[in-house]
């Protein structure tokens, strides 16, 4: 990958300057986030609570510790933003930290299972080194591979990668809607998101400047993963690379169609599902209700619900990169999350990232996972 | 870094506990020395916002097991390190700083729920749990503890039982040592005990009492049973107005001593009831009391009820519910200040929560805000109260010139310490002592400072616990 972007200039004294405000206040607040803090809740240890990772800088900003001293505690966020939630001072410390990773890459002391995913990325324009267009190739019909329309599907890396079966009724649902849409497939890369929140900035910036050339004439942006929307919408623009194009979440696209009458549940499935609110679509993204309203519209139930949700939701130890830093705090995550499920006899599990999925699937033979779109699908092409 | 006073080498301490717990459980990274070297104390605060760190421990150990506990008490005490019990930090009295270094014993690794005896309705958990995500748990069964302190967010509930806390909620539920039926704990020396086996025994003195409030300075409690009560059906709130300070003071004192039990019962003098008031977007002549009652639909109507009528006959003015609602819904909103404060050059902000019996409360709420009127600007809310007395809890905030503000930290305590040994009040209504108080100890308990430093003698021989707290 030619990385032709322009390099990220922030350095230790503007991290600092540019966050004084966070880092102060976190630093001197008596850790009121500290219950919310999925990763401090599974360490259990206080320096990687949100609290201490912010004093740690205000601490490098005094000379007492060193940059190399405070890595491990910087890559210790998943990125939930479930510290927000409590904070009355509405301090986003992720975005903290997510510069100061970029600082702790551009002085060359990232984590190395960082540093190998970047070299992946660089190579196969996606955190997974897979060749993205020949997976998309065997799931979207010649007809929309490529194509420019009005509509663009984007399906995200993971979705193409380990929930194919999202992309597939996604298109479908999408054809029988008419909408006009098309699928990057010998373009696609990554939306840039992993290699943002991980710190290495110009190769998001790469990235970024592919897909800003494929959405240029389009009007609409739908993608079934929250990261990748939440990357267009937020992270972009602070690149100067703003999309003209709507950037949407499959789950109120689906709904709008269905409330439109674009699409028609043929019979509720009946499955009873308990659902979970994945980070980026419900704290970042603030979509709480698309989805459960498409979960009951598709089942014909509303969906159970963990006994944390909505702005409450546990991270499923997928976030921010934590697998790649600490997989074994990721695992403990994931348990922690899966034994929140409120009753025993839930059978399916379903969400809207795949990226919760896939970490699910990984851990659960008992509950099958599922993303609404699945549901969706089901009830209006039958089984 | 600098070391600590500890005896042997920190490089000796982590190869033998991590040889003798396992891998995992201890660390020396320099972060990790840092972050367990704070809690919420304002001289240790000052120390950071000067960029000079002080009382890093030498070792954080997360003991998995209650073994675990033995394994490092039985090692600290032979080698005679401290060891220093620490819950989530959010003390505001340096009560889990190491004051000499050594084993930081972080409990949060044994923080499950072990179980729940409905028919008794009391609640068996660990001393690592997070108070809101036991209070949660508890909750969802329909149960609550009624314990909410203002560190609820961020405090286990061993930092509660080691600090003697009370709730915001503690004159209808009782304080946390009204709580306990039964307490686990390690002895200094490594020996395990147990505590309390029914709701009252008339064998000897209470052992629990021991060690509730004790810092950590008498063993490490592990494991607690708690009573817990029903969720509240019903919850009425209600604010009165009145026209100074003592007759807000005798209304209370009159529902405290007519069998009422209100569940929240704040009084705001003058200066907080105008900062009080303007945050509601409201103005308030006087003092403001805000009343909660709860519980069963009838019981929660009726003593309300009797309270409200008393409020009237002492001259209050009915201001409705909406300030007894604001308070409820904001009643964790005044720990977030220390941000907008403590980073400021300067800038000092804390508070003494002192208590006296009724007929020494109007003169221990004057004599103590004049004492640190000379210093800082002061205002105060009576919070917790009984048939016999009440607390009252000072805001105290000021600055001085940069370097200079330890000092002035330092004069305002001395003055408020005096002040309240002279009216005969005791010195910490439930933040405890640590290390911001010890050297107030001996006014409070005279030659009874003895019987405490004997059964600290006894039972710690090597003086390993928590050293430097509660003046032992």
């Amino acid at each position: 990958m030619d990385c032709e972007g322009t390099r990220f200039l922030l350095d230790k004294d503007g991290l600092l300057k540019d966050f004084k405000h966070e880092i102060e206040y976190c630093t001197f607040c008596p850790k009121m986030c500290r219950f919310a803090c999925a990763v401090a809740n599974t360490e259990k240890r206080e320096t990687v609570t949100p609290t201490q990772k912010l004093a740690a800088l205000y601490l490098l900003g005094k000379d007492v510790v060193s940059l190399e001293e405070i890595v491990d505690a910087v890559y210790k966020c998943c990125t939930c933003k479930a510290c927000f939630t409590p904070c009355l001072h509405e301090i986003e410390v992720y975005k903290v930290l997510e510069a100061a990773r970029a600082v702790i890459v551009d002085a060359g002391l990232a984590p190395k299972a960082c540093e190998g995913n970047n070299r992946l990325v660089r190579q196969r324009n996606n955190p997974y080194g897979a060749d993205l267009e020949s997976e998309l190739r065997g799931i979207v019909p010649e007809k929309y591979a490529d194509r420019r329309a009005p509509v663009v599907f984007f399906p995200g890396c993971t979705a193409i990668v380990d929930r194919k079966e999202n992309v597939v009724d996604t298109i479908r649902l999408l054809e029988a809607a008419g909408v006009d849409f098309g699928v990057p497939v010998s373009d696609a890369v990554c939306c840039g998101g992993p290699s943002f929140t991980l710190g290495y900035r110009d190769t998001f910036e790469y990235l970024a400047k592919r897909n800003v050339e494929i959405f240029r004439e389009t009007s609409t942006v739908v993608s079934g993963c929250p990261m990748c929307v939440h990357s267009f919408a937020e992270e972009y623009p602070q690149y100067g690379l703003g999309l003209d194009a709507e950037v949407v979440h499959v789950a109120p696209f689906l709904l709008d169609l269905i409330e439109a009458g674009r699409l028609s549940v043929r019979e509720p499935t009946g499955t009873r599902v308990v659902y979970h609110d994945p980070c980026h679509l419900g704290r970042h993204l603030g979509i709480y209700d698309a989805p459960r309203r498409l979960i009951e519209l598709a089942t014909g139930t509303e969906p159970g619900e963990f006994s944390y949700n909505r702005q409450d939701s546990v991270c499923c130890g997928g976030g921010g990169g934590l697998r790649l830093t600490s997989p074994g705090t990721a695992r403990a995550m994931r348990s922690m999350r899966l034994d929140q499920i409120p009753e025993t006899d839930w059978r399916h599990l379903a969400t809207a990232c795949p990226s919760c999925e896939r970490v699910f699937s990984r851990a659960s033979d008992e509950v099958a996972i599922v993303d609404v779109v699945n549901l969706v699908a089901q009830a209006v092409f039958g089984k | 870094m600098t070391d600590s006073e500890t005896p042997i080498s920190r490089s000796e301490l982590v190869a033998r506990l991590g040889t003798l717990l396992g891998s995992g459980k201890v660390s020396t990274e320099t972060l990790d020395r840092e972050s367990y070297s704070r809690d919420l104390w304002p001289v240790r605060l000052i120390s950071e916002r000067h960029g000079e760190v002080a009382y890093l421990p030498d070792i954080i150990v997360w003991p998995e097991t209650v073994g675990d506990i033995v394994t490092v008490l039985e090692f600290a005490n032979k080698n005679r390190v401290p060891v220093i019990p620490y819950g989530a930090g959010s003390g505001v009295c340096g009560g889990s700083v190491p004051a000499a270094g050594g084993i930081t014993l972080d409990l949060k690794r044994m923080d499950k729920i072990v179980s729940l005896d409905e028919s008794s309705m009391t609640v068996t958990v660990q001393a690592g749990a997070i108070g809101q995500t036991f209070e949660d748990h508890l909750n969802r069964s329909g149960y609550t503890l009624g314990h909410f302190p203002a560190s609820m967010w961020c405090s286990t509930v061993g930092g509660w039982l080691s600090t003697r806390s009370a709730g915001q909620l503690s004159t209808k539920y009782g304080k946390i040592e009204e709580m306990v039926l039964s307490l686990k704990a390690v002895l200094p020396t490594g020996t395990e005990i147990e505590v309390g086996r029914a709701p009252r025994s008339s064998t000897g003195p209470d052992l629990k009492q021991l060690l509730i409030g004790a810092e950590g300075t008498l063993g490490v409690i592990h494991e607690a049973t708690l009573r817990i009560w029903p969720c509240p059906k019903l919850r009425v709130f209600r604010g009165f107005a009145f026209p100074d300070v003592p007759s807000g003071l005798e209304a209370i004192r009159i529902i405290m001593q007519s069998d009422l039990v209100p569940a929240g019962v704040r009084l705001y003098d003058e200066p907080d009831t105008t900062l009080t008031a303007s945050q509601q977007g409201f103005e308030v002549e006087g003092c403001l009391l805000v009343l909660l009652f709860e519980g069963r639909n009838k019981m929660a109507r009726l003593e309300s009820e009797l309270a409200f009528e008393i409020c009237r006959e002492q001259g209050g003015k009915d201001l409705g519910e909406a300030p007894g609602k604001h308070w409820w819904e904001h009643r964790y909103d005044v720990s977030f200040n220390l941000s907008r404060i403590m980073p400021n050059a300067g800038m000092i902000v804390d508070t003494i929560e002192v208590a006296a019996t009724w007929s020494r409360i109007v003169v221990l709420y004057d004599e103590l805000r004049a004492a640190i009127q000379q210093h800082m600007p002061v205002m105060a809310h009576f919070s917790h109260a009984y048939r016999d007395g009440a607390s009252i809890y000072f805001s105290i905030f000021g600055s001085a010139e940069d370097g200079a503000e330890g000092d002035l930290y330092r004069n305002v305590w001395d003055a408020a310490m005096n002040a309240c040994t002279r009216v005969g009040g005791t010195i910490s209504h439930h933040h405890g002592i640590g290390m911001l108080k010890a050297a107030y100890m001996e006014d409070e308990y005279g030659n009874a400072m003895d019987l405490l430093r004997a059964i600290k003698k006894t039972l710690d021989p090597n003086n390993i616990m928590n050293p430097g707290k509660l003046g032992l």
